[in-house]
C-alpha cells in the first residue's frame, strides 16, 4: 500500500517566463496531466513546494494561483461533485518528499483519489535578488494510490537544527529596496550529507535492507559536494547517486526520479533522499509498480 | 468519483483509523502594546474620511514595537501551548509552522530554513521533524488537518502547530497610501500581531477531539487579495478586494457548511461555537445571519468575536479566540466547536472539535 507517482513533468524557464514561478509550475503542472490523460478537475489535493516565486508573493498560496490557472475545479462549489484543496508547504529542498508525505496520508485515509505535487522556482523579479543561484525550473508529480504492495513507504526524517548557519535564504531592506539573498557556509554539504545518510540509516534500518538492497538511490539538492560527500558516507560510488542535470531548487528530487523511473523495472526499490537548510534530511524507498510513470517526461520550455 | 466538494477527513467510506486527534493544549501569545484604531487613522498620510471602527467593529489591536517578531511570537506561543498542556517539547514528532509572515531579526523574512525549524530549536523539540505550512490566514486550520491526518492513522503521536503572525506593519505601510474607503489597502488597517499554538496527540478512538476537518479552495478568486514586498517600504503591502472576498464567502461558506454537517451527522443546532476568521465583526454578524436564513437555525451560542480588541490577527485567529473563550470559561468539556476558515485563495474550511476535561480544566474552570 502507497502513493504512486504516477507521472512527472519537468518544465524550465524561457525569456518570458524566467521571472515567473508560477507560469512554470502551470506548465509543468498541465504538462503532467495532459500526458496522463487526466482532466485537471481530477485533482483533489494540490501542494506546492516551491519556494522562490514571483514578487516574493507572501499571500495567497502560490498553489491557489497555479489551481486557478490549470482550471482544477476553481469555480463556486456546487453539488454531487469535488473540489480542489490547494496549499503550499514549505521545506527547501526537502519540500517535495514533505509533500509527498503529506499527499500520501490523505490518499491512505481515502480523502482524496488524485494529487498533484508541485515544485517551481524562479527569480522572483529584476533587482528583488542579489544573486539569484538557480535556474528556473519546476516540476509537477501525479500521484494516486495503490492497495498493493508497491509505491512510497514511510518517510524518515532527521533534524540537525542549527538555525540557518548552513544554509539560508532571507527577504529584507537592501538600500532601499526588498532583496532576496543566499547564505552558505564551506561545511553545507558535509553537513547536509550527515543528515542524509542518518535519515538513511534508519530507513533501511526499520525495511531490514542493505544499501545494496537498492536498485537506484536519487537524492536532492544537486550538489556535486554534497553528492561525493553523501557516497562516502552510504559507502556506494558516486555515479549510484542520482541527482538532477540542472542548477534546480525544488525541483531537484522530481528530477532525479525522472532519470530513476527511466531506468527501473517492475519491483525495484528506489531510495528517495532529501536534505535541506534547517538543517533536515528525509529518505524513504519507493516500490516502482508494475506499470510504471510513462517515459514521455520531457521537460517542456 | 467523490461527490463531496470539500476534502474531507474523515472521508465517506474511508478506511477505519486506529486514532482520533485530541487537542492537548492551546496557548497563545498578544504584545503588550494596544494600538487603537483612532491612534492608527491619526497615522494616515491623506485624510481619509474613514471610520474604520464603525466600520470594522475593531477597537484596537496589539502590535509588535519592533522588540517580538514571527518568530518570538510562534516560540512564546508554543512555550504557553506546552505549560497549558503539560507536555514537554521533546515529546514533539512534528512541528508545523504555519503563519504568512516569517520575519526573525526585525523584518527579515526568512525563506529558508522553515521557521518550524527555528521554533523547534527554541524551544527544545530538536529532534522533531519540522516543515511551514503556507495557506494564508487559514494556515493554522490548515496545518491542524494535516496533523489531524497523520495522528489518526498513527504516523505521529504529537505534533505542535504554531504561528506567529508580525504582521501589523502592512497596517502602517498602507497608513502611506489610503486616500478613501475604496482604498485595496483598507483590510491592511485592520491587522494586529499574535502568536498561537496548538498541540495536538494521539488519543484512542471515541475521546473527544477533532470530529472533522474539510477544506476546499475556491481559485476563482485567487486574486482578491494579494501580499508582497513593494518599493521602498518594509515587510510587505497588501491589496485587497474585500467586497469580492466577502461575497464569495458569503456564497458559498453555507453550502460547505451543510456538507460538513450531513458528513458528521449534526445539525447546526448541535454546534455550541463557533469561530470565524476575524476580519471584521460586522462581517462576522452578516455571515453568521446568512447562516441562519440558510440553515433555518442558529448554533448554540453567537459567534465569537474577538475582533474588536485583537484585530485580525492573520493565520492565528481561531486560536487566539479559542484560548479567549477557554480562558473565559465559555466552553465546557464536550460541546462542538466550529473553527471556520476563509482566507485569501479563496479558502474555506471547517473544523469540528470538542474538548476533553483535562484540557478545560487547566484554563482554571472547573464544574
Amino acid at each position: 500500500m502507497g502513493t504512486l507517482i504516477d507521472q512527472v513533468c519537468l518544465s524550465h524557464g524561457g525569456w518570458r517566463d524566467h521571472h515567473s514561478a508560477l507560469r512554470i509550475a502551470v506548465k509543468a503542472a498541465r504538462n503532467c496531466l495532459d500526458i496522463a490523460g487526466r482532466h485537471p478537475n481530477d485533482v483533489d489535493l494540490l501542494v506546492n513546494a516551491g519556494i522562490y516565486r514571483d514578487r516574493n508573493l507572501g499571500e495567497p498560496a502560490l498553489a491557489a494561483l497555479i489551481q486557478k490557472d490549470i482550471g482544477a475545479n476553481p469555480e463556486n462549489p456546487h453539488a454531487q461533485t469535488h473540489g480542489t484543496f490547494s496549499f503550499d508547504i514549505s521545506n527547501g529542498t526537502c519540500g517535495p518528499l514533505t509533500a509527498l508525505q503529506i499527499v500520501d496520508g490523505f490518499l491512505k485515509s481515502h480523502a482524496i483519489d488524485c494529487a498533484l505535487v508541485v515544485a517551481s522556482d524562479a527569480n522572483p523579479g529584476r533587482g528583488m535578488s542579489e544573486r539569484f543561484p538557480f535556474a528556473p525550473a519546476g516540476a509537477a508529480m501525479l500521484c494516486g494510490w495503490t492497495d498493493d504492495d508497491c509505491g512510497l513507504q514511510r518517510v524518515h526524517w532527521i533534524s540537525s537544527l542549527d538555525e540557518g548557519e548552513s544554509s539560508n535564504a532571507t527577504v529584507g531592506l537592501v538600500d532601499g529596496h526588498n532583496v532576496l539573498r543566499f547564505t552558505e557556509s564551506d561545511t553545507v554539504d558535509s553537513q547536509f550529507a550527515e543528515a542524509a545518510s542518518r535519515a538513511v540509516d534508519e530507513c533501511l534500518r526499520e525495511a531490514q535492507l542493505e544499501i545494496d538492497d537498492v536498485d537506484a538511490i536519487i537524492a536532492a539538492p544537486n550538489r556535486f559536494r554534497f553528492r561525493a560527500e553523501l557516497a562516502m558516507r552510504l559507502a556506494v560510488s558516486e555515479d549510484r547517486i542520482i541527482v538532477s542535470d540542472n542548477n534546480v531548487h525544488t525541483a531537484s528530487m522530481a528530477a532525479a526520479f525522472v532519470q530513476a523511473a527511466d531506468r527501473a523495472r517492475p519491483g525495484d526499490r528506489i531510495l528517495l533522499i532529501a536534505a535541506g537548510a534547517g538543517i533536515v534530511a528525509g529518505a524513504a524507498l519507493y516500490r516502482v509498480p508494475p506499470t510504471r510513470v510513462s517515459r514521455d517526461h520531457k521537460p517542456v520550455g | 468519483m467523490r461527490t463531496q466538494w470539500l476534502v474531507m477527513d474523515p472521508a465517506a467510506g474511508g478506511p477505519p483509523m486506529p486514532f482520533r486527534t485530541r487537542v492537548a493544549g492551546a496557548g497563545r501569545h498578544l504584545p503588550p502594546t494596544h494600538l487603537t484604531t483612532s491612534d492608527l487613522m491619526a497615522t494616515t498620510r491623506h485624510h481619509t474620511h474613514i471610520d474604520l471602527e464603525r466600520l470594522t467593529g475593531i477597537h484596537e489591536r496589539r502590535v509588535s514595537v519592533g522588540d517580538e517578531d514571527s518568530y518570538s511570537l510562534a516560540t512564546s506561543a508554543a512555550l504557553d501551548c506546552l505549560e497549558k498542556g503539560d507536555r514537554t517539547a521533546e515529546s514533539i514528532d512534528i512541528v508545523i509552522s504555519c503563519s504568512i509572515t516569517k520575519f526573525r531579526g526585525g523584518l527579515t523574512q526568512w525563506l529558508e530554513p522553515s521557521m518550524a525549524s527555528f521554533v523547534a530549536k527554541a524551544i527544545g523539540a530538536s529532534n522533531a521533524m519540522t516543515f511551514d505550512v503556507s495557506n494564508a490566514c487559514a494556515g493554522m486550520l490548515t496545518g491542524v488537518t494535516v496533523a489531524n491526518n497523520w495522528i489518526r492513522q498513527g504516523t505521529a503521536k504529537r505534533v505542535l502547530v504554531v504561528s506567529g503572525e508580525y504582521i501589523s506593519q502592512l497596517g502602517q505601510n498602507a497608513a502611506r497610501h489610503i486616500r478613501n474607503i475604496m482604498s485595496k489597502e483598507l483590510a491592511s488597517l485592520t491587522l494586529g500581531d499574535a502568536g498561537a499554538a496548538l498541540l495536538l496527540e494521539r488519543a484512542e478512538p471515541g475521546s473527544a477531539g477533532i470530529t472533522m476537518a474539510g477544506f476546499t479552495t475556491v481559485a476563482d478568486y485567487s486574486r482578491l487579495c494579494l501580499a508582497y514586498p513593494k518599493g521602498r517600504e518594509p515587510a510587505a503591502r497588501m491589496f485587497t478586494d474585500a467586497r469580492g472576498i466577502h461575497k464569495a464567502a458569503m456564497s458559498n461558506t453555507p453550502l460547505l457548511l451543510h456538507e460538513v454537517l450531513d458528513a458528521v451527522g449534526i445539525s447546526i443546532h448541535d454546534i455550541d461555537h463557533v469561530i470565524t476568521h476575524q476580519t471584521s465583526a460586522r462581517a462576522i454578524r452578516k455571515g453568521m445571519a446568512k447562516m441562519a436564513a440558510s440553515f433555518g437555525d442558529m448554533p448554540r451560542h453567537d459567534a465569537v468575536i474577538t475582533v474588536d480588541r485583537y484585530g485580525n490577527t492573520a493565520s492565528t485567529t481561531h486560536t487566539v479566540a479559542l484560548v479567549e473563550e477557554l480562558e473565559a470559561g465559555h466552553i465546557r468539556p464536550g460541546e462542538t466547536v466550529a473553527l471556520i476558515a476563509l482566507a485569501s485563495g479563496l479558502e474555506i474550511g471547517v473544523v469540528l472539535l470538542n474538548l476533553d476535561e483535562e484540557l478545560v480544566n487547566r484554563y482554571g474552570h472547573i464544574d
